[in-house]
């Protein structure tokens, strides 16, 4: 009796040890003060912050280079940087007067969630305005934030288009089935491909061009060995540096293109008799080439950048060329906007706030606690420091799971606080003398809890795999909740109340 | 057994009274957005050496009497605050900006701080989100129910298991449309906590039945053993 009377005791001791480091910390002393090494909860941006972006209809007018090619607007060029080098200012608005309609700021709407989602941000706040096109973006601030926001407003213009004529345009957008970032690893290295994969009639008109009309001529074969449907090119997506890039060739992939703006001279024989089309997305010409060989199943490999073996650049190359894909599987935006407003906003629920949510869920539970102790006696007393028990360790587990914690996981921690409560009403309830008889009675209730948590815990872990961060958490919460309930109960409440 | 079913149909004619008249009045009058969802103006102030948010908020509130009032810190430093409300006209704005030059000894000039309209978020964008994955589970927890539960008849647990969830959400939108709660961040999370409350209610009802079924079944073993 005495040493069951000791485990009690012991047991209870490690149940608020637990408490303590859970509620409270562990201290240390780290260079002359105190610092807590228990791990900080994960919030998120509601808890937290994000960052508050206005993308506004552009008004900005074109901006022409040297040789009268469109390289941009006065919103990404001054008047010092277009003056220096020799750039053009003109009229003509990027946004023709009669595109400022309705139906494009919804489709501009359209395509920036469907590029948020596409480049990984999962908990977006976006609204518009239908009079102006003003649109309000929330996202969440990590290290992918600058990222999302210098590429999320790129028009993503896909062309393939003659080099001599601009008004000759072959394939658009609207031709482009799928594009993806893939890559092939040789022994040279590892080369990063954006694959784009052409519909029915991208496919049609592909063939058709690269067997007729831009066909590498024979002449110019045996000066340029042409390429075919590999294509090498630099990848660069940084939208805040709209800018050229310049094209590579690479004769181990017996391919070979050229930038526009770097022709040279000696070239200018061929073009002559030779017909190029030009690869393009928004200003920025890709890729300027004829086609050795007809492509006829409509898919076009750019090699970006040439074979590596550095890790961190094939996983740069690999980052901007998903970048890429993730635009043009968007759609092209049916105007130019421009980001007028760009913060950091810490979120307006402040500490004050939550602590005073912790203090209402601190009187729920003691309201709770009073009730079972009144209700079981002795035994209440054990169950409601079961309960608490949980909750700390809970807490614990939810931490050092990275779980990330916001209005919905908070939520869910009620929730799952609840379902503990049940579980130790249930097995304060079982009142049989006999120890086999109880043993089976415990039995029966966990298999009937377990049967009725099978819902939530299918909730929990469908929820755990959305990207909708919210949802997420909501799902992560009641996972490792309900999860931990089981596992508690069984091996802490049960031997307690034993 | 009478009077449950009485009572039970009391329950669904209340039910499907709030259900239609949280519609109608959805359709009459919309939700009561909260400020984050809602149309709001917002100006930005900003200083070299800090504010004091409290004080901010005092005169925000003071200045814009009767409208909700929010204040967030822009950026790192502190030196930089957001104060939105549902409207914000442009002698509120030299107001607040007034008591705060004074309060600050600052010199803010009126025509430097724009007021910046942000458009409400539409109900069915901050819904989206949710819809895939309610879907997506309630098939899961329909198809558990008809396996562990077909002994209650197919067609009961299907009808329960379809429109008890739905029917509480209908219910706990129906009460914010109509005692016009504000319909903010807690209100996603309220709703799919209560998705969840009640898949598992309704688990445990379909456990119980069953239960009964069991003993019902056991019951008349045992009387045909005896007898």
């Amino acid at each position: 009796m005495k040493e069951r009377k000791i485990t009690l005791i012991m047991k209870i001791l490690a149940i608020l040890v637990i408490c303590l480091v859970s509620f409270v910390g562990i201290y240390v002393c780290k260079t002359n003060r105190y610092e807590n090494i228990v791990k900080d909860y994960k919030l998120s941006k509601d808890l937290k912050g994000y960052r508050e972006i206005v993308f506004e209809v552009s008004d900005g007018t074109l901006v022409l280079d040297s040789e009268g090619n469109a390289i941009g607007n006065t919103d990404s060029y001054d008047d010092e940087t277009i003056q220096t080098n020799n750039y053009t200012k003109t009229d003509t608005k990027v946004n023709k007067e009669e595109n400022l309609k309705v139906e494009n700021y919804k489709t501009v709407k359209s395509i920036i969630e469907k590029r948020l989602e596409g480049l990984g941000v999962t908990d977006y706040n976006l609204s518009l305005s239908e009079e102006t096109g003003k649109i309000y973006v929330q996202i969440p601030e990590n290290d992918d934030t600058d990222h999302v926001v210098s590429n999320v407003l790129q028009v993503a213009n896909f062309q393939i288009r003659d080099s001599e004529d601009n008004s000759k345009v072959y394939i658009t957008n609207s031709d482009i089935k799928k594009a993806s970032a893939v890559y092939n690893t040789s022994t040279n290295g590892t080369t990063v491909y954006l694959q784009i994969e052409l519909n029915k009639k991208g496919t049609s008109t592909l063939k058709d061009i690269s067997t007729n009309e831009y066909k590498t001529l024979p002449e110019a074969d045996s000066t340029s060995q042409e390429n075919i449907n590999e294509i090498n090119v630099e990848a660069t997506t940084d939208g805040e540096n709209e800018k050229s890039n310049e094209t590579n060739t690479s004769a181990e992939e017996n391919t070979q293109s050229k930038e526009n703006s770097e022709e040279t001279e000696e070239s200018t024989s061929h073009k002559e008799k030779q017909k190029e089309i030009v690869l393009a997305i928004d200003t920025n010409k890709m890729v300027t080439t004829s086609f050795e060989e007809p492509i006829e199943d409509g898919v076009i490999d750019l090699s970006m950048g040439s074979s590596t073996t550095d890790s961190d650049k094939i996983s740069s190359t690999l980052q901007s060329t998903s970048t890429i894909a993730i635009l043009l599987n968007s759609g092209s935006l049916p105007l130019t906007y421009k980001i007028t407003q760009n913060q950091y906003v810490k979120t307006d629920i402040t500490e004050s706030n939550l602590r005073n949510v912790a203090y209402v869920g601190l009187g729920c539970l003691a309201i709770l606690f009073i009730i079972i102790i009144i209700k079981f006696k002795g035994k209440g007393i054990i169950g409601a420091i079961s309960n608490l028990g949980f909750i700390a360790l809970y807490l614990l587990l939810v931490r050092y799971t990275n779980v990330v914690i916001s209005i919905e996981g908070i939520v869910g921690i009620a929730i799952t606080v609840i379902l503990n409560y049940w579980l130790t009403i249930k097995l304060l309830k079982i009142n049989e003398p006999d120890s086999e008889l109880k043993r089976k009675e415990f039995t029966k209730e966990y298999k009937s809890f377990i049967s009725k948590v099978i819902p939530a815990l299918v909730i929990a872990i469908v929820f755990s795999f959305i990207a909708w961060e919210k949802i997420a958490t909501f799902g992560n919460v009641m996972f490792w909740g309900i999860v931990l309930v089981i596992i508690y109960n069984l091996i802490v409440t049960k031997k307690l109340i034993d | 057994m009478k009077k449950i079913d009485t009572k039970s149909k009391i329950l669904y004619v209340i039910i499907c009274i709030i259900i239609i008249a949280g519609a109608i009045v959805y359709k009459v009058k919309g939700f009561n957005f909260d400020i984050q969802y809602s149309v709001r103006n917002q100006i930005i102030l900003s200083n070299n050496t800090g504010f004091d948010i409290s004080k901010i908020k005092d005169i925000a509130r003071d200045c814009l009497s009767g409208k909700q009032v929010t204040l967030r810190e822009v950026e790192l430093f502190g030196n930089t605050v957001a104060i939105e409300s549902s409207e914000i006209t442009e002698e509120e704005k030299d107001a607040i900006i007034q008591k705060v030059n004074e309060e600050y000894n600052l010199s803010i000039a009126s025509e430097n701080v724009k007021i910046l309209k942000v458009e409400h978020t539409r109900i069915r964008d901050i819904l989206k989100p949710y819809i895939l994955p309610g879907i997506i589970t309630l098939a899961i927890i329909l198809l558990y129910f008809l396996i562990r539960y077909h002994k209650i008849g197919v067609g009961k647990v299907l009808a329960n298991g379809i429109l008890f969830p739905i029917a509480i959400e209908l219910v706990f939108y129906s009460i914010i449309a109509i005692f016009r709660v504000p319909f903010g961040r807690i209100t996603m999370a309220l709703s799919i906590g209560l998705y969840l409350i009640a898949v598992t209610i309704l688990a445990a009802k379909f456990e119980k039945i069953s239960e009964e079924l069991k003993d019902i079944e056991n019951k008349k073993e045992n009387e045909k053993i005896t007898g």
